[in-house]
């Protein structure tokens, strides 16, 4: 038992010992770029994580196979990080860190190599088939793309536009605010945002879970053909709401109850005005069920 | 007010007098001409107080002549009167059947327009959109081969439950075809089909020397 207390610290300390050694062997380069400039990086699979800090320059450390090379170019504002790779060799994995102005305005894209982005204030257009893509956001424009990885956006409260496409990937968006569409076949989307002035939100199987306020003249428009989708609304909700199904249940907690709207088929719908109105919430769905309640 | 112009006309009224004699007695000149004037009818009436005729042959030859023209009339009537429903009703059909097929066409142009497919429906498909699609199809499906078979896996799932609820909506929609709501769920339902189809050529063309 006494030589069992001591394999856990012995381990941690040999993992460290052997990341130190990883980093060492990791090829390092920096070259001095425009502080608000665009930096591009591709890599096809492995991991690469973006970090901004208050320097003005751009600083790449990767770990590259004999086969690979790193293309690392600064044409006036514009950078690009590239990790190439000749030929069918495109697959291998290889890990880059880059750290870039904090005001850098970032696009990165992968195939399947996962992306964490940290303290870049500037706009960013991230892209990967099925890597993850995991950012941290300000005011600036954000824009993800990708097929069957999972997507997750945290915010610092400020106000910006947010266009996430996934298909099967799920998302999770937390502590933005402003703008935000949102589409996915089968992932499903949850969304804990301040005020919301734009919303656009579509899915065909995948499930909703959305809980913000709405600016005075906010407009929220939501979509399913199977998917539930869920709404909590925040603080004074004035808004005129129009809500239909063609099959599925709409649970209100605002207005009066929704209402038969086909002689032959199930559908129902609810339209009233909550509050002064202003804001307009259009929600539908075929199979899928609605609730919407404040919070 | 309309009380107040009224009472002079109902006073007007009421002046008037109620009976109004006539001139000279025309009844007693009446009954004189009635008196004179032959009464044949009322002469030739059988027991069962029909009308007959003076001369017993000729009249039933006539009669039975009569008879025929009657019988002839009530036919050619009955085969007109036949003959013109069914004109006016044949027409009527083919302009509903015109009318809903034109209604069909309209309801389905925001669809067709806008997105020409089916997936098993039975809309007519564009030629341009079907070429599109088909080779947005052959490259996804090149590209998807390329892809890691977890990747790949999830990708085709992907696909197949999007056109599975495109099939259903459209299903549907052919079951309801004047709904709104399930004309706008499947144009939405076909978009992201084509979104699919070209997110994977657009993502994997956007990294520079991806062999995909």
């Amino acid at each position: 038992m006494r030589c069992v207390r001591y394999v856990a610290p012995l381990l941690g300390i040999g993992l460290a010992l052997l990341s130190t050694a990883s980093n060492a062997d990791m090829e390092r380069k920096s070259l001095g770029v425009d502080p608000h400039g665009q930096v591009d990086i591709v890599n096809v699979s492995g991991r690469v994580q973006v970090r901004g800090w208050n320097k003005s320059e751009v600083e790449v450390s990767v770990d590259l196979n004999p086969s690979q090379r790193l293309e690392f170019i600064n044409d006036d504002r514009h950078t690009l990080v590239r990790v190439a790779s000749p030929g069918r060799k495109s697959g291998q994995a290889a890990d880059l860190i880059v750290q870039v102005p904090e005001g850098s305005s970032v696009s990165v894209n992968t195939v399947s190599a996962d992306q964490e982005i940290k303290g870049v204030r500037g706009s960013q257009r991230l892209q990967s088939v099925s890597g993850t893509i995991e950012t941290t956001v300000w005011a600036d424009d954000l824009q993800v793309k990708t097929i069957s990885g999972d997507v997750r956006v945290d915010g610092h409260g400020s106000s910006s536009e947010a266009d996430i496409d996934t298909v099967s990937g799920s998302v999770v968006l937390r502590d933005i605010a402003g703008a935000v569409e949102v589409g996915s076949v089968s992932g499903d989307i949850q969304v804990r945002m301040g005020e919301l002035t734009r919303g656009r939100i579509h899915t065909t199987n995948g499930t909703v879970d959305w809980r913000s306020s709405l600016a005075r003249d906010a407009r929220l428009e939501a979509q399913a053909i199977n998917g539930d989708l869920k709404f909590r609304l925040q603080k004074k909700v004035d808004a005129e709401f129009d809500i239909e199904t063609f099959n599925g249940e709409i649970d209100n907690c605002f207005g009066p109850k929704s209402k038969r709207t086909r002689e032959h088929a199930p559908g129902r719908a609810v339209r009233f005005v909550q509050g002064k109105g202003g804001a307009r919430v259009d929600i539908k769905t075929m199979n899928g069920g609605v609730e919407i309640c404040d919070d | 007010m309309n009380q107040r112009l009224r009472d002079p006309l109902d006073r007007a009224l009421g002046s008037l007098p109620r009976d109004v004699a006539p001139q000279r007695d025309l009844w007693s000149q009446i009954e004189a001409d009635i008196a004179a004037s032959p009464r044949p009818l009322q002469d030739s009436a059988g027991p069962n107080n029909v009308a007959e005729f003076p001369s017993n042959e000729p009249a039933r030859r006539s009669g039975f002549q009569s008879r025929w023209l009657q019988l002839a009339a009530g036919l050619l009537l009955i085969v007109g009167s036949s003959f013109a429903t069914w004109v006016v009703v044949q027409r009527s059909v083919d302009q509903k059947v015109l009318q809903a097929q034109q209604a069909t066409v309209q309801q389905m142009q925001p669809v067709l327009n806008a997105m020409p497919a089916s997936f098993g429906g039975n809309e007519v498909l564009g030629a341009s959109y079907q070429k599109a699609r088909a080779d947005l199809s052959a490259e996804f499906e090149r590209r998807v081969a390329k892809l890691p078979p977890v990747t790949r896996a999830r990708l085709e799932r992907d696909l197949a439950d999007l056109r599975r609820a495109a099939n259903q909506v459209a299903a549907t929609l052919g079951e309801h075809p004047n709904d709104p709501l399930l004309q706008q769920l499947l144009l939405s339902t076909y978009q992201s089909e084509l979104a699919l189809l070209g997110s994977l050529n657009n993502v994997s063309t956007t990294v520079v020397g991806a062999d995909l």
